[in-house]
């Protein structure tokens, strides 16, 4: 077993290379593993596509996905994401520049576990980070795959 | 009881030889006299003695067949007749007479109505010795006319009289004293031509009513007459021929009727009739014709003339069907109208009609049906009014209405379509300029933090710049989105305790800057109307700047309050802080225009026009006053117009 997985969906390189930088400021030991699009994350949580080589059973921790998205938007792969048996009780935290109030009512609406609006201030951004980190990496319980596939079968 | 009928039980036996001799004394001479009566005698006890000729012929029975039956055989075959009898005879030698009017029977059965008298006979000594009974057959014709007469006389509605052949009066009766005034002594034997108007008299008017009555049997007419007293009188005159037997002129009867009042009666309702007929005529904003049962016409007036083009005499006579497009005459309209009015009384129609020269006109059309006193349809009354120009200011009215009902959905159209872009470009704001914010912040955090040692104190400097620009960058726009969003999202007012919210305000100030040292008053128990977060936004900024342009005075002082002014309140926040020239007030509420720079006070100059826009959208205004130096107030109304 190795370090614990955060599937980061975003395609702003930036975003990227800073949300890089805030992990590693805030010392959050995790294999970050990065989508620049929607199709690119349900490949991956699927593995299926480019990551078909992918052990499926194992998923990230805890997903954080952007909204505005190339090809696929953040709310139709939240959707999608719950659709699926397999990834339907995975953490999906919605981490976006948006504060639109029916953003955060379809999110919630669609089943997801967390939203959060990335700050400008990288301070603010670092801080929120390091909180989601510790919570979903460390303090949050997830039902682990057999549970999840026994619940699939009741 | 009479006394000689008990105390003599059998005095016609004994006295019959006496009676006998008094009947051939008395009797034998009357005989022929008294043609037209019969006579006979009765024995005291009613049994008839003698019977003549007459009694024969009017009574059926024969001298030999009657004599010795009991009176009471000519009476009338009722059960009491024997009584009858007796009380006849007890009446006549009570009253010396008996005379009356009373029904008999002949041999054969058949009834007659007769005058009957009884008179007793006595001897010298006053003892009964029998009845004289007289009858007359008032059926026989004689008496009949006699009775005629008497009727004739007595009639009072009509003047019957008789006149010669030269037209001199013979008769008179009691209507022709009534009616004429003269009595039958003043006038008979007078010419009938006194009753005539002089006119009459001078054109020989009378003469040629006998002369026609006398040559066709008959001569009837209407005309004026005289009363005695000169008063004129409209007369229903008859004057019929009398012949005798052989066909001879003997005379005229004329009858003569009074009909002065029929004839006001008649006289009125023409007038009327003329006078309704006039105005029916000349009315010319309407349309009035009657028509007959077949839809006919039969009237036509002026507005009739004005409204469709024909003249009464080209019209009337024609059918009516000549009004309508030939769509409605193909498909029977016309019957279908008459049918509903003479099943409904009453048919409306608004439609096309064509007038004579062939252009059509919107008319409203009501046709009634006519019926006379029995029920019977006598025909239609159709009133029709052009109503072309009120149909032409309904539709254009309605076209209007139809053309601003369509500019405004276009309108709703545009405006839902610039809400829709306004709101994906506030969305797209909302994502796309944060982003590079946060990589200019976030980048500049990184390049202090893991290479600020190999920067100078300059270049460092730079970066934090760069640091607070994006930042004040991100709050304009977060500012900018949400004065955006307050235009577009819905309202919900309620009632709103303002002092608690201002409290509450105030509150939050205080735990965000702990240090400063605020005097807060709010005045308690205001109330106000709208949408409870909106409001909290006007005071977070109104107590926001207050609080923000106090913070160079060592005792601030804020103060929230209202009062009552022409009907509504008008709340205020005070304070005295760093205030404002009023020569910039109206600059206030603009988007980011500021009175002070940013490094006197920070700010981005968002919040007042928020603050004017939550007002607005409550109907209600706000305004500044201040001074330099001298503090700021502003005041605020909302919209009254709340539930009561």
């Amino acid at each position: 077993m190795g370090l614990p997985t955060i599937l980061l969906v975003e395609d702003d390189s930036n975003d990227e290379e800073l949300g890089r930088l805030a992990l590693e400021a805030n010392s959050i030991k995790c294999d970050l593993v990065i989508a620049h699009d929607g199709p690119q994350a349900l490949d991956y949580l699927w593995a299926r596509g480019g990551y078909a080589m992918r052990e499926a059973g194992i998923l990230p921790k805890v997903v954080l996905l952007d909204l505005k998205l190339p090809k696929l938007s953040g709310i139709e792969v939240l959707r999608q994401i719950r659709d699926h048996p397999r990834t339907r009780h995975l953490p999906v935290v919605i981490f976006t520049s948006s504060k639109e109030e029916s953003d955060l009512i379809e999110c919630y609406r669609l089943g997801a576990n967390a939203y959060v609006q990335k700050p400008i201030d990288f301070a603010e951004f670092s801080a929120a980070l390091q909180q989601i980190g510790i919570f979903w990496l460390i303090a949050n319980r997830t039902l682990s795959n057999k549970l999840s596939a026994h619940e699939q079968t009741a | 009881m009479e006394a000689t009928a008990s105390d003599n039980p059998r005095p016609i036996l004994h006295g019959v030889a006496h009676t006998e001799a008094f009947r051939d004394e008395v009797f034998q001479s009357l005989f022929d006299i008294l043609d037209g009566y019969a006579i006979f005698m009765l024995a005291p006890d009613g049994a008839i003695l003698s019977w003549n000729t007459e009694a024969a012929s009017i009574f059926g029975y024969t001298e030999q067949e009657i004599t010795g039956r009991p009176y009471s055989t000519l009476y009338t075959p009722d059960n009491d007749r024997e009584e009858r009898m007796s009380a006849d005879l007890e009446r006549s030698l009570r009253e010396g007479c008996c005379d009356t009017e009373v029904w008999r029977m002949r041999s054969n059965g058949t009834r007659f109505r007769a005058r009957v008298s009884l008179t007793p006979l006595r001897d010298t000594d006053d003892r009964l010795q029998a009845y004289l009974g007289v009858t007359r057959d008032l059926t026989r014709r004689d008496y009949a006319e006699e009775r005629f007469r008497l009727l004739v006389n007595s009639v009072q509605d009509y003047a019957i009289f008789m006149l010669d052949p030269s037209g001199r009066i013979m008769s008179w009766n009691t209507g022709a004293v009534r009616l004429k005034g003269w009595t039958a002594e003043e006038i008979i034997g007078r010419h009938f031509s006194t009753f005539y108007t002089q006119a009459d008299i001078d054109s020989g008017h009378p003469a040629q009513e006998l002369n026609i009555a006398a040559n066709t049997g008959r001569y009837e007419e209407e005309g004026w007459r005289l009363r005695k007293n000169g008063e004129r009188f409209w007369a229903n005159v008859v004057i019929t021929r009398l012949n005798d037997a052989d066909g001879k002129l003997i005379g005229f009867s004329k009858v003569t009727r009074d009909l002065t009042e029929r004839r006001r009666n008649e006289q009125a309702l023409r007038e009327s009739e003329e006078r309704f007929r006039l105005m029916v005529e000349s009315v010319k904003d309407y349309a009035i014709i009657m028509l007959d049962p077949e839809g006919h016409i039969i009237s036509w007036n002026a507005g009739a003339e004005r409204i469709k083009g024909w003249r009464a005499g080209e019209i009337i006579g024609r059918h009516f069907s000549l009004f309508y497009p030939p769509e409605d005459v193909k498909s029977g309209k016309m019957g279908y109208e008459l049918k509903t009015a003479e099943r409904e009384g009453r048919f409306e129609d608004h439609g096309w009609r064509v007038r004579k020269d062939g252009s059509c006109f919107w008319a409203n059309v009501v046709i009634t049906a006519l019926r006379d006193e029995r029920g019977k349809l006598r025909g239609f009354s159709k009133v029709t009014r052009d109503i072309s120009e009120q149909k032409a200011a309904g539709d254009s009215l309605r076209r209007a209405h139809e053309e601003l009902e369509r500019r405004v959905r276009e309108r709703t159209q545009l405006l839902e379509a610039a809400n829709q872009e306004l709101e994906s470009f506030s969305y797209s704001v909302s994502h796309d300029l944060r982003a590079p914010l946060r990589s200019m912040d976030g980048f500049s955090a990184a390049l202090l933090k893991s290479y600020g040692e190999k920067l100078d104190e300059r270049a460092r400097d730079y970066l934090w710049r760069i640091r607070g620009s994006s930042q004040r960058m991100a709050q304009l726009i977060d500012d900018l989105l949400n004065l955006s969003r307050l235009g577009r999202q819905q309202m919900r007012k309620e009632p709103v305790d303002l002092t608690a919210l201002a409290g509450m305000v105030a509150d939050e100030l205080r735990r965000a800057e702990p240090k400063r040292s605020v005097e807060f008053t709010a005045q308690p128990g205001l109330e106000g109307y709208g949408d409870p977060n909106l409001l909290k936004i006007v005071l977070e900024n109104l107590l926001g700047n207050a609080w923000k342009y106090t913070g160079r005075r060592e005792r601030a002082r804020i103060e929230f309050g209202g009062s009552i002014q022409k009907n509504r309140t008008v709340y205020f926040v005070r304070d005295n802080g760093a205030g404002f020239d009023m020569a910039f007030a109206d600059r206030l509420f603009a988007a980011f225009q500021r009175l002070h720079s940013p490094n006197e006070f920070p700010g981005t100059g968002i919040g007042l026009a928020t603050v004017k826009r939550i007002i607005q959208r409550h109907g209600g205004d706000i305004w500044g006053q201040s001074e330099p130096e001298a503090g700021a107030t502003f005041f605020f109304t909302l919209d009254s117009g709340g539930p009561q």
